[in-house]
């Protein structure tokens, strides 16, 4: 739910307009020719390869997204409900690289791919698979998307995000996760795969990205239309300017997926942070990360859309208290700001390059801790609880109350990795740091990890149309 | 008067027009073109190039310098003929096929410009023959490649090999936001760099 606003009604009105403005005057490239010929077809000026948008096309279409959409998963209590009020974690997307407190910072394998996609799976606070936690470097760059919505489905009953490395991957990847559920036409009102096209900052769409937001509109499955700006190098320094122009490309790209299939789901996605100007590179652990997230939340909430901002992000290169605080700080404003859908929520640190085994379980705390403040406080005769204090009275406690034990559980989140033991306790248990315990809680994870159950003639229909 | 230090000085603090009119006024009081550039130019980005380094100047900076630095060549070019033109070297520069990100390209562009290499710009999206034709045509020291995308560096190796295969008698140097020293190290590239400026300093290294 959101809870902090950064910018006024009118300020947010003017962003609004800006972009409308940069659709009309400036236009959006799109190399890809299928993507122009339906934007001409919907009313846009098409110059080139430059579409330019009358405001009122963008307007129209914007009112045809749903602001409420259920993701379905092979294991229907894990099914998820993407709306503008919830927060849905996910797990990290395409590091080449991992790391962990073992063997250090390597290229990711398919070793590694499977791990993490099985802690993703384990872990309680993780709704949707990525389906792209690290990149399975030694799997041939044209079978990979295959292969990994293949794994994702394979080792995890949790909803999935797909393939958007252009219109044929990303349709595989859709037919794929359709035959779990029954064919494509029973998915086509029962989303059952997300996926995050993104754009060529500034104003562009390459050929792959408007391929896929072609084809999960074609089968009516949910996508993030994102952009990541980098502000100061690929848009303007200014927050404000950069949130102008971000807006703009992400509407974009939402009219070209109503146009293909009025009504298909999308989720607002903003993820833009700043340069990092002593090298003129991404950095994603900074304050301007959370600025980003607030007014990106509000904009999203302005378009009545659900919302994907920012994540447990680090520029870190290890798992250590830089990773922690920039995390728990980026994460924080993503869930007050509103988000609905936080890619990246746990694992990432080194500027989205690095997924590390550690910081999965770090971000499962913090994720665990932030679930908690979303849930508020319950305000009733119940939780006022003016007969319990009535009854201890002055200089008693509460702590043997039935009051204390009817309620602690749902009112005090319990750590799953915290140290919260006296120090003669922990030095007697190993005098274990955050990370050390958190290396231990990976490996215990995958120690206790059961594959779910697939059915076989399915999964061989899978692993055809895989290779095929 | 104009002299040589404001010239220098107008490099340092990145003041475009500034450089501009400076430089004419010193061409036409009838300075050498040579000391215009050597005294002048060159020395404001000698003194760009540390307090960039120790963190004193900031890209944004460093790239309006280069700018300053470029209008007074522009000045001065046509006065010198191409062998009297002070060059640390040229430089092919681009991204490798299946890959459309240019912005880190440019940016190292401008980068090893300031630093005095002449840069061969040829674009994205970049096939290996594309390269190798360049090289050929140019004849530059260094070869430099970037990529953004995992699934495109595989490309850079393929352009290291034709550049073998060729025979070709230039350095490779890869760069982008996914590409390692491990992964330079691995497809035989002669350098890699994190970022822009570590880019001019590496090039520096490899011509010196």
């Amino acid at each position: 739910m959101q809870r902090y606003q950064i910018l006024t009604q009118n300020e947010i009105e003017k962003i609004h307009e800006t972009s409308l403005r940069i659709l009309e005057e400036v236009g959006v490239v799109f190399s890809y020719a299928p993507a122009r010929e339906i934007l001409a077809k919907g009313g846009a000026k098409v110059d080139g390869q430059r579409v330019y948008f009358p405001p009122a096309m963008v307007e129209e279409a914007l009112k045809k997204a749903p602001s409420s959409f259920k993701l379905h998963a092979r294991d229907p209590q894990k099914d998820v409900v993407i709306d503008t009020k919830t927060t849905t974690y996910v797990g990290p997307y395409g590091s080449p690289y991992v790391i962990d407190l073992d063997k250090g910072r390597r290229e990711s394998t398919l070793e590694d791919f499977i791990n993490i996609t099985k802690l993703e799976y384990m872990m309680d606070n993780i709704d949707v698979m990525s389906h792209i936690p690290c990149e399975p470097n030694d799997i041939p760059a044209e079978k990979r998307a295959a292969e990994m919505c293949y794994l994702t489905l394979k080792y995890s009953d949790k909803p999935l995000m797909g393939s958007v490395l252009g219109y044929e991957n990303a349709k595989k990847n859709i037919e794929m996760a359709a035959l779990v559920f029954g064919g494509v036409d029973v998915i086509k009102e029962k989303p059952v795969i997300i996926s995050i096209p993104c754009t060529l900052t500034p104003l562009s769409y390459d050929d792959k990205m408007a391929g896929a937001i072609i084809a999960y509109a074609e089968y009516r499955q949910p996508q993030l239309i994102n952009s990541l700006c980098i502000a100061g190098a690929t848009t303007p320094a200014t927050v404000a300017g950069t949130v102008a122009l971000q807006n703009a490309e992400i509407l974009a790209g939402i009219v070209l997926a109503q146009l293909v299939s009025e009504g298909t789901p999308i989720v607002y996605s903003a993820s833009s942070s700043n340069a990092e100007m002593r090298y003129g590179t991404l950095s994603i652990g900074s304050p301007e990360d959370a600025v980003f997230s607030l007014v990106n939340g509000q904009l999203a909430k302005y378009y009545n859309l659900p919302c994907r901002i920012s994540g447990a992000l680090s520029d870190s290169k290890c798992c250590d208290t830089q990773a922690a605080y920039e995390s728990a700080v980026t994460l924080t404003m993503a869930q007050m700001a509103g988000g609905n859908f936080i890619l990246h929520a746990a694992g990432i640190i080194d500027g989205y390059a690095t997924t590390s085994y550690e910081k999965m379980m770090i971000d499962d705390e913090i994720i665990g801790m932030l679930r908690r403040i979303d849930r508020g406080v319950t305000v009733n005769e119940d939780t006022l609880a003016f007969d319990v204090i009535k009854e201890v009275g002055p200089q008693g406690e509460f702590l043997s109350h039935e009051h204390t034990f009817m309620h602690f559980r749902s009112e005090f989140y319990q750590p799953v990795l915290s140290d919260r033991q006296n120090a003669d306790q922990w030095e007697k248990n190993g005098a274990l740091t955050a990370e050390q315990r958190a290396n231990a809680r990976w490996k215990k994870m995958l120690e206790e990890y059961v594959e779910p159950k697939l059915d076989k003639d399915i999964d061989a229909a899978l692993i055809k149309l895989k290779d095929s | 008067m104009a002299t040589l230090t404001d010239l220098c000085q107008s490099i340092v603090t990145g003041n475009v027009a500034q450089a501009k009119e400076l430089t004419q006024a010193l061409v036409d009081a009838g300075t050498a073109p040579l000391e215009i550039i050597n005294d002048g130019l060159i020395a404001g980005m000698n003194i760009v190039g540390p307090r960039f380094k120790n963190g004193e100047m900031f890209v944004p900076e460093v790239l309006m310098s280069a700018k300053a630095m470029a209008v007074g060549m522009e000045i001065v070019k046509p006065l010198l003929s191409d062998t009297d033109m002070p060059s640390k070297g040229t430089i092919v520069l681009g991204t490798v096929k299946g890959d459309l990100h240019d912005i880190g390209k440019n940016l190292v562009g401008m980068m090893l410009e300031g630093s005095g290499f002449k840069v061969v710009d040829l674009g994205i999206d970049i096939a290996p023959e594309k390269f190798v034709e360049a090289i050929k045509e140019h004849n530059p020291q260094i070869v430099a490649m970037s990529a953004l995308l995992t699934t495109t560096m595989p490309a850079m190796k393929d352009t290291i090999d034709l550049i073998k295969e060729e025979g070709l008698k230039v350095k490779c140097i890869v760069g982008g936001a996914p590409v390692s020293q491990g992964f330079a190290d691995e497809i035989g590239a002669d350098g890699y760099a994190p970022d822009a400026a570590s880019a001019a300093e590496l090039c520096t290294k490899l011509v010196g």
